[in-house]
């Protein structure tokens, strides 16, 4: 999947960060170092990357790589997932040693044009790792035109063992323990023991070329004592270069005696692989008949006639199909419409919305004034919008026609959908597809990734609306994921037992369930779900959700029974059952950032909460983080003490340039273990049911018109 | 990169235009002599080849806008298809669109990164009042999350002089006028606009910006 955003990338370039305007922004962009953090080589400094800049970097130099995902979160917070190996450490029984880690970083101060402050920035490396490679750091890095960068700062930990100037905090700091289960977050060390100063100069005489010196603080005491590295000098200088917007190269002579290499793929959410093509382009809305000048043509007459409505349906359905809009139901009345239409192709429900009351325009006599259009997601009904026509009629060619339609249109809950306003013949409803599936587990020792391809057969089959069989059955055709090792755990091997799903070369039933899914009324909404509800658990799930249409905040609250599936992935159980549920709040905080925090029982019986935090774009990417403390102590939890991983979702369309829902995505745990596991369930509530809602819809809402 | 893009483009309004089985009148109508009229860039640069005569001949009677895109290699003849509340739309076979209101070009569909919408009422009012103005004008573009953004572009519009101009074969003596536009925070004119107007206000030709990918569309207005 990653290989896949890079390959894209090479092979492409990516967008210039031109604004809406075509201006480039004034200057280079700063260089990640090894760690993949903005700043030199081995040491950070003061810059941030644009907001929402998603990098990959590699890096190696003497037995030491590095390969990090580095996100900006917000303008000045950024954050980092590493995995690391060093050749020949010797530790901890591995020869290679294999290592995660997690950093952040903020921006305290950012320098401003005419002043002399320079920006000044704070960093935690490695702050819920093993702690090998942890440090701390407050930099300050100051510009000096386009071209220079001067950075100085002073470092704890690794960063603070090269020539250390003493400890201003305090001198205990707690010792790197080979072989420590790791993972708990190290506020007891931060900013503690020996400290040391670092520095450097960058100067960018083109926007292409970096040049690069630096005085290290790292003294690498560990590497340096095992002969992985031979540290003769602090002074590091390099080269980089920048050959598209998102890939710079690096290359450099490290510690006086060994060379090292960079390679940093940057993307970022708003600007995507390909312009966003908007074929078939919609075309002008069809405007009505003067009414004065045609009176006949807007009597309601038509409704006598007891073959116009099916008619109207008829042309209604086949040219939503087009628009890849499903009709499900829909009701005309003589000066009323509503359709009732579940979204197949565009990420931003604006964008469906807009084409359907294109449609409705182009088909409907004129006598009908107001539209609804009613959101289904898989025979759930969600929210209805109410536009008039003539407001779509005088508005379209306005300048500002997306925020004034904004201003007239109404959003409200759905009402569940009427028996008899259902397109004849549809129900009951045969659906099913046949794709490339692929799984794969990352971080094992021996094999860092391990992956099996194969296909899957999906099906589904809806009674009526809301009421469901779904099913998926996969056939691996190669693959070594069988050979992912399971570990000894202290729990019941809820999740451990993974791997041993993985070693069936049959075929597998993924899932198969039946579920229902409807609107309460109120701003509730309920799902109940029975059958192989994924691959490793079957049982029985019932959830229950509230959310206005309007609101930020949503309650949820679930409660299943799950019984532990058979590893050939039958229809058989083994001897393991659970009650586990959570009540969940969860809040969008605007901007992007949503919030959600679940508390209950997870699938060993262990309880506690997670909180998950995502930043989400327009455009259908998201990229988050979540962690989960239970009951279980470290101790029993074992490697990583506790359940944490990051995120995220980047939609088909930002490569492609072509409209579709589809996604890639993927969630990175350091490591999988047993404790604070929670349950899959498939067609969860909240997702669904908020698509359909007015934040999500005012976020997307400048797509109505395409 | 630019290229390679405009070309997929370029391909894909084609076999669009292949599948163009309707019996809308005005669509065959257009096919009849899109040879002539619809022309992107095979290679050797892209020209319009239609005449009044070849237009009149295909009983193409409503009015042209001969639309050129240099930055694109496009040049296709865009026929009044809708006039809503002073808006002209101006539609190709294949259902690219632009909308001009008294000439002025107010937004583009279906040319890949479209001008959204740049305000067109202050520079109406200004080309009818014939002499120097003052004004702004609102740009709105979507960015690549898919935001609407806008920006309040400053413009100085200034007449040139007299100058006898050819639309097609047609001589009309008409005014040309400049129109310079900056935004903040750049240096120099965002973009420069010329209007050749009529003694009736219409105008018959011009050079208007579309925004940063398009470019400039070269405009001409065919009235048989």
């Amino acid at each position: 999947m990653v290989a896949f955003v890079l390959a894209a990338a090479m092979l492409c370039g990516q967008g210039a960060r031109a604004d809406i305007l075509g201006r480039q922004p004034v200057g280079p962009q700063p260089t990640l170092n090894f760690f993949g953090a903005p700043g030199l080589m081995d040491m950070p400094s003061a810059e941030v990357m644009p907001d929402g800049e998603f990098s990959t970097i590699l890096s190696h130099f003497g037995g030491m790589t590095r390969n990090t995902l580095s996100f900006q979160i917000t303008p000045r917070l950024s954050g980092s997932f590493r995995y690391s190996a060093t050749q020949d450490l010797n530790l901890a029984g591995f020869s290679t040693y294999f290592d995660r880690s997690f950093d952040l970083r903020y921006q305290l101060l950012e320098q401003r044009q005419g002043s002399w402050l320079p920006s000044v920035a704070v960093g935690l490396q490695d702050f819920v790792g093993t702690g090998i490679l942890a440090g701390e750091y407050i930099v300050a890095s100051r510009s000096f035109g386009e071209t220079l960068t001067v950075t100085g700062g002073v470092g704890w930990g690794r960063l603070g063992s090269y020539n250390s100037i003493g400890a201003p905090f305090s001198a205990t700091r707690p010792a790197f323990v080979p072989g420590d289960p790791g993972g708990e977050i190290a506020y007891d060390q931060w900013f503690r023991g020996q400290a040391a100063l670092f520095g450097g100069i960058e100067w960018q005489p083109t926007d292409r070329l970096g040049l690069m010196l630096e005085y290290s603080s790292d003294a690498y005491s560990l590497e340096t004592a095992s002969g992985v590295l031979d540290r003769r000098s602090p002074w590091n200088v390099g080269v980089s270069y920048q050959v598209n917007p998102s890939l710079r190269l690096g290359a450099y002579y490290m510690y006086g005696s060994e060379v090292g290499v960079n390679l940093a793929f940057s993307f970022n959410p708003r600007r995507p692989l390909s312009p966003m093509n908007h074929q078939p382009n919609p075309g002008p809305i069809a405007l009505r008949p003067d009414r004065a000048e045609n009176p006949d043509l807007w009597t309601a007459d038509w409704v006598a006639d007891p073959t116009a409505r099916p008619a109207l349906g008829e042309r209604l359905a086949e040219a939503l199909a087009d628009e890849g809009q499903e009709l499900v139901a829909y009701n005309l009345g003589p000066h009323d419409a509503e359709i009732r239409i579940d979204n197949t192709r565009y990420i931003a429900v604006a964008q469906a919305l807009g084409r359907a009351a294109r449609v409705m325009a182009e088909f409907l006599p004129p006598s009908i004034e107001t539209f609804h259009i009613t959101l289904v997601d898989e025979g759930l009904a969600i929210s209805t919008l109410t536009v008039r026509r003539s407001d779509l009629e005088a508005l379209e060619q306005e300048p500002d026609a997306v925020e004034a339609l904004h201003s007239v249109v109404g959003l409200t809950a759905a009402t569940p959908t009427r028996e008899a306003d259902l397109v004849a013949g549809l129900y009951p409803r045969f659906d099913w597809s046949l794709r490339p599936y692929t799984r794969s587990s990352y971080f094992d020792p021996d094999n860092p990734i391990l992956m099996n391809i194969g296909a899957r057969l999906r099906g589904s089959y809806e009674v009526r609306p809301g009421w469901r069989v779904d099913g998926a059955l996969t056939y691996r055709l190669a693959g070594n994921l069988d050979q992912a090792r399971t570990s000894a755990s202290a729990l019941p091997p809820v999740r451990t037992s993974g791997p041993l799903y993985n070693r069936n070369d049959g075929v597998a039933i993924e899932t198969l369930t039946f579920s229902h899914a409807r609107s309460l009324g109120n701003d509730f909404y309920g799902r109940v779900t029975a059958g192989y509800l994924e691959r490793m658990y079957g049982g029985v799930s019932a959830e229950l959700l509230w959310r206005p249409v309007g609101s930020q905040l949503a309650f949820g609250g679930e409660v299943n029974y799950a019984m532990q599936r058979d590893f050939d992935s039958g229809f058989g159980f083994r001897d393991y059952d659970v009650v586990t549920g959570h009540l969940s709040a969860y809040y969008d905080m605007g901007d992007g950032y949503h919030v959600q925090v679940d508390a209950g029982r997870y699938l060993a019986g262990d309880w506690g909460a997670t909180l998950s935090i995502d930043r989400e774009f327009r455009n259908g990417w998201s990229v988050g983080a979540f962690m989960t403390l239970t009951d279980v102590s470290a101790q029993q939890f074992g490697e990583g003490s506790f359940d944490k991983g990051i995120r995220f979702t980047i939609p088909v369309s930002w490569f492609t340039g072509q409209p579709s829902q589809q996604t890639l995505g993927s969630t990175i745990r350091p490591i999988t273990r047993d404790g604070g596991a929670r349950l899959d369930v498939p067609g969860r509530l909240y997702d669904r049911v908020r698509d359909g809602h007015l934040g999500n819809l005012d976020d997307q809402w400048a797509q109505v018109w395409r | 990169m630019k290229r390679s893009i405009g070309a997929g483009l370029c391909l894909l309004v084609l076999s669009a235009c292949g599948q163009a089985v309707s019996d809308d009148p005005f669509v065959t109508a257009v096919n009849s002599i899109r040879g002539g009229l619809f022309n992107r860039d095979t290679g050797g640069g892209a020209a319009f080849t239609a005449t009044r005569d070849s237009l009149r001949e295909s009983g193409i009677t409503n009015p042209v806008m001969i639309t050129r895109v240099p930055a694109r290699d496009i040049a296709v003849g865009l026929i009044d298809y809708q006039r809503n509340r002073g808006v002209t739309v101006w539609r190709s076979t294949d259902g690219a669109t632009i909308s001009t209101a008294g000439g002025v070009l107010l937004n583009t569909r279906g040319f890949g990164t479209d001008l959204h919408s740049l305000e067109s009422a202050p520079v109406e009012a200004a080309l009818l009042s014939g002499g120097p103005a003052e004004y702004s004008r609102v740009f709105r573009a979507i960015d690549g999350e898919g935001a609407l953004q806008r920006a309040r572009l400053f413009c100085q519009l200034a007449p040139v002089g007299p100058e006898r101009i050819d639309v097609l074969g047609r001589a009309y003596d008409t005014r040309h006028f400049r129109e310079t536009c900056t935004a903040d925070g750049t240096d120099g004119p965002l973009f420069e606009n010329d209007y050749w107007r009529g003694p009736d206000g219409t105008i018959w030709k011009s050079r208007q910006w579309a925004g940063p990918e398009l470019g400039y569309l070269e405009l001409e207005r065919v009235i048989n």
